[in-house]
């Protein structure tokens, strides 16, 4: 070591560094970023909570955009660049693919419209993208919680996640994942109402089709850790993701409840294949608690054989539980942390067909 | 190094205060990385900024929680290069701007406005090696980790970044700094 090094160091340590603002983006980001979580973890904790009704764990997309995106997309309302731009692998390639539904229906209330863009239906997967262009600047929560979905007229009450990217202040775009399939039929009229935090609404109705080309792949995997046990038992192959399909149960009460079941996958190229979402229903049944869940997570690429598979419970920090009745009344509560060590399985590897 | 990793665990869990703790001691690192890339307050703000949230973003992805400071830095340095691209400012200054720069700096000592500027010149791949082995104090081997590429190509790059360093600055720093590439 020289006495020239440290010299080069001390250059670099000279920069003024203005702490204040740094402080000030460090608050302002985590900020934000904790305000989006709450919708995450809202759905999060009805999944935890709540006995009968079908929750999801979905981890809320990134927020940030590409400036390419946002030059494309800022300048004309191209049908289609929600997905295509989403940057989520599994709704590029079916957009890629043309497996999607393009709508491109627009309606403008009070200087604002909003275009539903594109849909997404098959057995793994039913996510909704639209786009909302406006005169004046749109804030984050404009759109309240999400939109309310209809099949056949009917309200349907499945969980679902709501998701919003700026493109810029006065053009957003978003994302629905319906993350519970159970009881859709293979076609309907979906219903899709927004209403914003001033009251103006936009209706749209459009016909929706499901999407055939999905393999089945029988599983069976089980194991027993931690006196959860744990069953794999299935796995659904699409263009847009692979859903994992499982049930555990143990007699530890509480245990299931206060904790996410997610699998981190791995392809044997060395990719990790995300999760995006799920849903899970878990019932106390003899002194049990049972689950029974699914898990969607990104497509295979690469032509990838086999997949490595490691379940792991992670349990909740604490939060606010919202419990929802068939009315659509919310309850909220204040939860505590849950004080245990995450649990980790044992790997498996599942071959492709 | 035990307390930092039972963080980075509770920041993978949403644990905000947790990640705000990690972040409160690299900003001043991170700053200073990011300034070395852009060259001016604002836009090495803007890579902080936009470092973070990708980071708050894509913690849990983190495998190895003792590896967050190096996973953070090769954020930083990604956003960096990414936003300087954007921007159309690669570092590929002008003899104009040069001029400007070297007449304008008198309140510079003449070894600082020497370094910053010749860093400021050269491309940034050797930048880069020069910053993260001389600045961050990683070996070859963490380098070569970091980047993704062979040991060889980092000997390579520092010996070059080194050399440009040693023209730009007429033998000033170099050719103690070559003897301590490995």
């Amino acid at each position: 070591m020289t006495d020239k090094i440290p010299s080069f160091k001390e250059e670099i340590d000279n920069i003024h560094v203005p702490f204040d603002k740094l402080d000030a983006i460090i608050s302002k980001t985590i900020h934000e970023n904790h305000q989006r979580g709450k919708k995450s973890l809202r759905m999060k904790m009805v999944y935890s909570l709540s006995s009968v009704a079908v929750a999801s764990i979905l981890f809320v997309s990134s927020a940030t955009v590409s400036p390419a995106m946002a030059n494309i997309v800022s300048k004309i309302p191209i049908i289609g660049a929600v997905f295509s731009e989403s940057g989520d692998p599994g709704l590029e390639k079916v957009h890629e693919q043309g497996l999607t539904n393009l709508i491109g229906d627009t309606k403008n209330t009070g200087g604002t419209s909003i275009t539903l863009d594109e849909v997404f239906y098959d057995g793994t997967r039913f996510t909704i993208g639209f786009s909302i262009i406006s005169e004046n600047i749109i804030e984050k929560s404009y759109l309240s919680s999400g939109p309310e979905i209809k099949i056949n007229g009917q309200a349907f009450s499945n969980a679902s996640t709501y998701s919003e990217t700026k493109i810029s202040p006065t053009h957003r775009t978003g994302i629905i994942n319906i993350d519970s399939l159970d009881d859709l039929p293979e076609s309907f009229t979906l219903g899709v109402n927004f209403t914003s935090v001033d009251g103006k609404q936009w209706d749209y109705s459009t016909p929706v089709s499901m999407k055939t080309e999905v393999e089945y792949l029988t599983i069976n995997h089980s194991q027993t850790v931690e006196d959860i046990n744990l069953t794999v038992s299935d796995l659904e192959i699409s263009a847009a993701g692979l859903r994992f399909n499982f049930n555990a149960d143990t007699e530890k009460i509480n245990y299931l409840t206060n904790g996410y079941l997610d699998f981190k996958v791995i392809d044997d190229k060395g990719n990790e294949l995300i999760s995006h979402s799920g849903g899970s229903q878990i019932q106390n049944v003899d002194g049990k608690e049972e689950l029974t869940g699914s898990l969607l997570i990104d497509p295979i690429t690469d032509n990838a054989k086999t997949l490595t598979v490691i379940p792991y419970i992670n349990f909740h920090q604490g939060g606010t539980s919202v419990e929802v009745d068939l009315k659509g009344n919310e309850t909220k509560t204040n939860i505590q942390p849950f004080n245990e060590t995450d649990i980790e399985f044992k790997s498996f590897t599942v071959t492709l067909p | 190094m035990e307390i930092k990793s039972k963080l980075v665990k509770r920041a993978k869990k949403g644990d905000s205060e947790a990640f705000q703790m990690l972040i409160h001691e690299e900003k001043e690192k991170m700053y200073r990385m990011a300034y070395m890339y852009m060259r001016n307050e604002d836009d090495a703000l803007e890579v902080f900024q936009e470092s973070l949230y990708k980071a708050l973003n894509s913690i849990n992805t983190l495998k190895n929680n003792d590896y967050f400071s190096t996973w953070l830095m090769r954020i930083l340095i990604n956003t960096a290069i990414a936003t300087l691209k954007k921007k159309q400012k690669l570092v590929s200054i002008n003899n104009e701007i040069f001029d400007q720069v070297e007449n304008t700096e008198h309140l510079r000592t003449e070894e600082h406005l020497d370094l910053l500027q010749a860093m400021e010149e050269i491309e940034e791949k050797y930048k880069t090696v020069l910053l993260l082995r001389f600045y961050q104090d990683y070996t070859v081997k963490q380098i070569a980790a970091f980047l993704d590429c062979p040991e060889g190509t980092v000997k390579t790059n520092i010996r070059r970044g080194l050399d440009l360093l040693r023209t730009k600055l007429k033998g000033v720093y170099c050719d103690d700094r070559q003897n301590s590439i490995v």
